[in-house]
């Protein structure tokens, strides 16, 4: 079943066109790799889908309602998380207040409860506390939780990240380059934590990824961005061998 | 035992000193009330104002980490409000002398305790009308449009003339103010803002300090939580410039300056930007360290010498205060940090063990410790 589209989205940003005409459809369930080189426009695909960028034209269409043009916070409470490419945590909170944050959305309490501390925000509360302590357990970050975020090793942020995402409860997960600056023990790890919450939390997931081994290695299907537009889409096997996606990142073949 | 009963054996000893130490403050205020000079009398209401405007302003520059500078704007709403309901007709009809107040308010009279929470409403609604407004910008443009406002506020009183009796302003208000009423509005701020910022809305408003994208991306809707934490802000404003407002019986446009937000910012940023244990601190130094700080504004003479006194002095000593806390100790007297019991209660073993230099540390990691 189609869970989330892209139809012919183009970005302008004053001359500079970051988006041409791109179309992206995945189904529930999907794993999908978003590749291409450096500025090819991935990371402008994630900020328009997650409404930090409106676009110029085009629609985005997740369960079959039109998002195009909503605010960040209301793409967030219908389904759709996000990570960041540089690793955006509240340095300053607990690393289990930060996923602790990610249950706000859904509080039923007034700021009133929250203050005079009815039986009702009480139990919300807990319940914040436990579903966070229960994620963080699954990203092994569990006894780490009363640490400040900021203090964290690089590899664990990025699994506090995925974390605090996937307590806003999403259908669909955007994972902005995860497996950036890691060695290839934890990108190997960061592999199997991927298929593991996809499973367990029942997720489509769109991921950018420079790491070939990650997005070879785990994604059904690929579809490769240069200069703002779509020139392959395909299984793994298939992108591998394609001479366009060969031309983009290394350049043409010297035919003379 | 589990965690769990550790946790609540904690939670009701913590229970049990706050009430405690609260039966402490109002027997001192009661023994105060008697025995106290006027001038201390002074002070400590000062102080308690001073808190009230402290905390609260730390709830939008602290704790949601919006640069505003309005606070001014709002006391001068607050005590505007508030001095208007409670004077009487009559004394209204004789301060009015150019022009006579408009209908409604010049034949109304309430009691104080009304006039101060609708002091508060008042200041809260223009506080969320002006929100609207306000958070259309963030970082320094922020600053300089609440700056404007507070500028608007302080002319519009000036000049309306048929309302606050303009540049004349309110005198001889009854001083209604006394220890209960300034203490009492304290404990009430304390215990909101306290209970707020420890909660999850506190925790979406310091998400929103942190990183606003993520905060946005996580579900946060970060213009809701910035005009909560300016709503609720104002609203104790306009409390605190009620009570100013009777405890010093006159008021004017100039008393509402950009200086009176100054003064504030001084004070949160001294006590530690988002702690509200800091604010609660640097009041009570502010308001003592500038009585004793009179000195400087007198005459003084070095030998033969006699030098005039330069009212104002006592501000040249804090603004150089502040560049020194902005240069060697950016995070003020507490940081982030917040009070806790167990911080008090382990504070002599971590002086004396010097084995943890944190004399406040945060209060959950150190209850969570006994069960590792």
């Amino acid at each position: 079943m189609k869970i989330f589209a892209i139809e012919h989205l183009t970005m302008n940003f004053g001359g500079l066109l970051a988006l041409n005409n791109f179309s992206l459809e995945l189904k529930e369930g999907d794993l999908v790799g978003l590749i291409g080189p450096n500025g090819a426009g991935k990371t402008t695909v994630f900020n328009v889908v997650t409404g930090n960028l409106t676009p110029t034209r085009g629609r985005i269409i997740f369960k079959e309602e039109e998002i195009t043009g909503y605010k960040a916070n209301e793409i967030s409470r219908r389904g759709i998380a996000r990570t960041f490419q540089n690793i955006r945590l509240f340095q300053d909170l607990q690393v289990v207040e930060n996923v602790m944050t990610s249950y706000h959305g859904g509080l039923k309490s007034s700021f009133i409860g929250a203050v005079l501390g009815t039986p009702l925000y009480n139990r919300e509360e807990k319940e914040m506390y436990e579903g966070s302590m229960d994620l963080l357990r699954q990203v092994r970050l569990d006894g780490l939780a009363q640490e400040r975020a900021g203090t964290l090793a690089y590899g664990q942020q990025r699994r506090l990240e995925i974390a605090r995402a996937l307590a806003t409860h999403p259908k669909l997960l955007l994972l902005d380059e995860p497996a950036a600056g890691m060695n290839a023990q934890e990108t190997h790890e960061l592999m199997d934590l991927i298929l593991k919450v996809k499973e367990k939390f029942q997720l489509t997931v769109l991921l950018i990824e420079h790491d070939m081994r990650l997005v070879m290695g785990i994604c059904q299907r690929i579809y490769v961005l240069d200069y703002g537009a779509l020139i392959a889409e395909g299984t793994p096997y298939e992108i591998q061998n394609n001479p366009k996606v060969i031309a983009a990142y290394l350049g043409e073949e010297d035919i003379a | 035992m589990s965690k769990d009963d550790h946790f609540l054996v904690y939670r009701t000893r913590d229970r049990i000193l706050t009430v405690m130490s609260l039966v402490v403050l109002f027997v001192f205020i009661y023994w105060a009330e008697t025995n106290a000079t006027e001038y201390q009398i002074r002070l400590l209401n000062n102080c308690a104002i001073f808190i009230i405007l402290a905390v609260s302003y730390n709830l939008i520059n602290g704790i949601c980490g919006q640069f505003s500078l309005e606070p001014n704007a709002f006391i001068a709403i607050g005590a505007y409000t508030s001095a208007l309901l409670t004077m009487g007709p009559h004394e209204k009809q004789i301060s009015y002398i150019i022009e006579p107040l408009v209908w409604p308010l010049s034949i109304i009279s309430i009691p104080f305790w009304l006039s101060l929470v609708i002091a508060g409403l008042v200041t809260a609604c223009f506080a969320f009308l002006m929100g609207f407004a306000v958070f259309r910008v963030r970082g320094d443009y922020l600053a300089i449009v609440t700056l404007g406002f507070g500028e608007v506020v302080r002319v519009v009183a000036n000049n309306l003339q048929s309302v606050t009796n303009g540049p004349l302003g309110l005198k001889g208000l009854t001083p209604y103010t006394n220890l209960w009423w300034s203490f009492g509005f304290m404990v009430i701020t304390l215990f909101f803002i306290w209970r707020l910022t420890k909660s999850s809305f506190g925790r979406a408003m310091k998400a929103i300090r942190e990183d606003e994208v993520a905060a946005e991306a996580m579900g946060v809707s970060s213009f809701r939580y910035k005009m909560m934490a300016f709503t609720i802000s104002g609203f104790f404003e306009g409390v605190a410039g009620g009570l100013l407002a009777h405890l010093i019986t006159t008021i004017s446009p100039v008393l509402f300056t950009f200086f009176f937000t100054f003064n504030l910012l001084i004070i949160i940023v001294i006590g530690g930007l988002g702690s509200t244990t800091g604010a609660v601190i640097a009041s009570i130094i502010f308001i003592y360290s500038s009585e004793a700080l009179r000195v400087v504004d007198e005459s003084f003479s070095i030998g033969s010498l006699q030098i005039a006194g330069i009212p104002g002095m006592r501000m040249v000593v804090f603004a150089i205060l502040l560049i020194i806390v902005m240069i060697f100790a950016r995070e003020g007297i507490m940081g982030r940090r917040e009070f806790s019991w167990n911080g008090l209660i382990n504070l002599p073993k971590s002086v004396i063990g010097r084995k943890n230099n944190i004399l406040f540390g945060p209060a959950r990691k150190r209850e969570k410790k006994p069960t590792k």
